[in-house]
């Protein structure tokens, strides 16, 4: 596993500029779950599945924005979405088996260390995937969410 | 008690009688070696079966269409991707393996294989994330022009392309190819992709095979309206596509940049929509005769992967219609691959749903030799 480790810190200092990622655990786990379709630097892979550095560092900005962050990964995302110019249609698997801890560290890892979130954004937490644990979702609903919280975007 | 004590001598000596009878004279001592294959012939060819029912046991068959022979074999694992060395002397075999065969601990290995013995003469073993495609074409593992390099596509799905230094058995480069898939050669060192907005990617490599230059063409197909198959076929300065209706889109890799010829299209009228080119390997092209070769079906909108009903031969000079062959589904099932010969005297190689053979003579559609059953499942053809 040293070299997996290895891998994750020459990533992460690749997209960073830093020596070592924020969120290391997170890092780790992005490149092991999300990496292959979004690829190492979370630039997206066009046709398939869309950059997770440009909508999530804003979504952590907001209420909605956060729940969508979870929900996504929780429940997947199904249909037809436009992410900076282009058109994606696919389906994001869901991740719920993960800890909420583990989730919060990924979607950490792409806001502050890929998505380079302004520092007065405040990490997810564990809770913020706990409280949407209890409300089950399909990812077409998921989409749909995020369509509303694109649409409340300043 | 007499008679019993006859009978019970008659029934001992039976068995000796019968031996000495049948016992064949001794066999000649065999000698256990590896053949070499004789110079090959133009009218050869690679068949590449995906062995449908026991997908980790591909295989790649070496065939004489002259004689109607099976001449070897190459083992190709799982998901196997395929590629000549241009000067012939090499066979190179991207596949994946499993310790416990279907399964246990993943490798990935590239296989180099002696084309006069068949055998393996050494590996490299690859990152666990080769593509593995459904779509065989000849550009998921190809040459460069000179042989030096290499290209080994890679599909996580994010999409990449392994250049392999074939003198140091090493892979040297990995290029990121931006969501767009295969490594078509041109140049020297070159290879192209296609993108996902109907655009091509080129790649240039500097000389120790790390990318150069990168270009992106022009759209020159529409995605969502018609899109093509990616199972294009080589032709002598590119190569040529053809879409889910008919039209034909020939690409120029010989220059600069790729040039794309005026669209064509093998379907008009009413057979517009209601005949498609379709299934796996459904283009053949030879550049003598200036023919193209196209596996046609009657079906409507997702019928792009059914069989073949017929071959409808094309001048693509003319872009007229020469002939129309149907086949003999009831005997052979629909035609799923089809591959010409490259010399003036062509034959047409013909791949079938129950996994027949048939090879016609490519400038008549007579058939000269028919396999009922040729391995399991012919979905891919090459030249040698």
């Amino acid at each position: 596993m040293r070299w997996v480790a290895a891998l994750v810190a020459a990533f992460a200092a690749a997209v960073s500029g830093a020596d070592a990622p924020q969120f290391a655990g997170g890092a780790e786990t992005f490149q092991a779950n999300c990496a292959v379709c979004h690829r190492a630097t979370g630039a997206g892979n066009p046709g398939l599945a869309p950059p997770v550095i440009l909508d999530a560092p804003h979504f952590a900005e907001t209420a909605e924005g956060r729940r969508q962050l979870a929900m996504t990964v929780l429940y997947g995302m199904y249909g037809e979405i436009t992410v900076g110019e282009r058109r994606y249609n696919f389906k994001m698997p869901e991740f719920s088996r993960f800890e909420d801890a583990q989730l919060a560290d990924v979607l950490n890892y792409v806001v502050f260390d890929l998505g380079h979130a302004e520092a007065r954004v405040a990490p997810l937490e564990a809770a913020d995937f706990a409280r949407e644990r209890v409300h089950v979702v399909d990812g077409a609903a998921v989409r749909a969410h995020r369509t509303t919280v694109m649409a409340a975007k300043p | 008690m007499r008679l019993g004590r006859f009978c019970a001598a008659l029934a001992a000596c039976l068995p000796a009688v019968v031996l000495a009878t049948t016992t064949p004279p001794p066999l000649a001592p065999e000698h256990i070696g590896v053949e070499k294959l004789p110079a090959r012939s133009a009218h050869w060819a690679y068949l590449l079966d995906v062995s449908w029912n026991n997908y980790i046991d591909e295989r790649v068959y070496v065939y004489d269409g002259d004689a109607g022979r099976l001449l070897g074999m190459m083992d190709l694992g799982y998901y196997g991707n395929f590629a000549e060395s241009p000067d012939g002397k090499t066979s190179a075999l991207a596949a994946t393996y499993w310790s416990r065969g279907s399964h246990g601990t993943r490798t990935e290995v590239l296989e180099w294989i002696d084309n006069q013995t068949l055998k393996p003469r050494g590996e490299l073993v690859l990152p666990a994330k080769r593509a593995q495609v459904g779509a065989i074409t000849p550009f998921n593992l190809a040459y460069s022009a000179d042989g030096r390099f290499l290209y080994s596509t890679n599909l996580t799905p994010t999409a990449s392309v392994s250049v392999v230094d074939v003198a140091k058995n090493a892979a040297v480069a990995e290029i990121d190819t931006d969501g767009c898939v295969q490594a078509i050669p041109s140049a020297l060192h070159r290879f192209s992709a296609i993108c996902e907005n109907g655009r091509l990617l080129t790649v240039t490599l500097d000389e120790t095979g790390q990318e150069a230059a990168r270009a992106l063409s022009e759209p020159f197909f529409d995605v969502d309206a018609d899109p093509v198959f990616v199972q294009a076929v080589p032709t002598p300065t590119g190569l040529t596509f053809i879409s889910f209706l008919g039209d034909v889109h020939a690409v120029d890799l010989s220059g600069a940049a790729p040039r794309f010829d005026a669209v064509w299209s093998v379907t008009s009228g009413k057979d517009r929509g209601r005949w498609r080119p379709g299934s796996q390997q459904m283009l053949a092209f030879n550049a003598p005769l200036h023919r193209l070769y196209v596996l046609m079906h009657r079906g409507g909108p997702g019928s792009h992967k059914d069989a073949a009903s017929e071959i409808w031969v094309f001048d693509v000079a003319s872009h007229q219609r020469v002939a129309r062959w149907p086949l003999h589904v009831a005997a052979h099932g629909g035609a799923i691959a089809v591959l010409a010969t490259r010399d003036a005297q062509p034959l047409l190689y013909v791949a079938t749903e129950k996994s027949a053979l048939l090879v016609l003579d490519a400038r008549s559609g007579r058939v000269l030799h028919t396999e009922a059953k040729l391995g399991q499942s012919l979905w891919y053809m090459q030249n040698p």
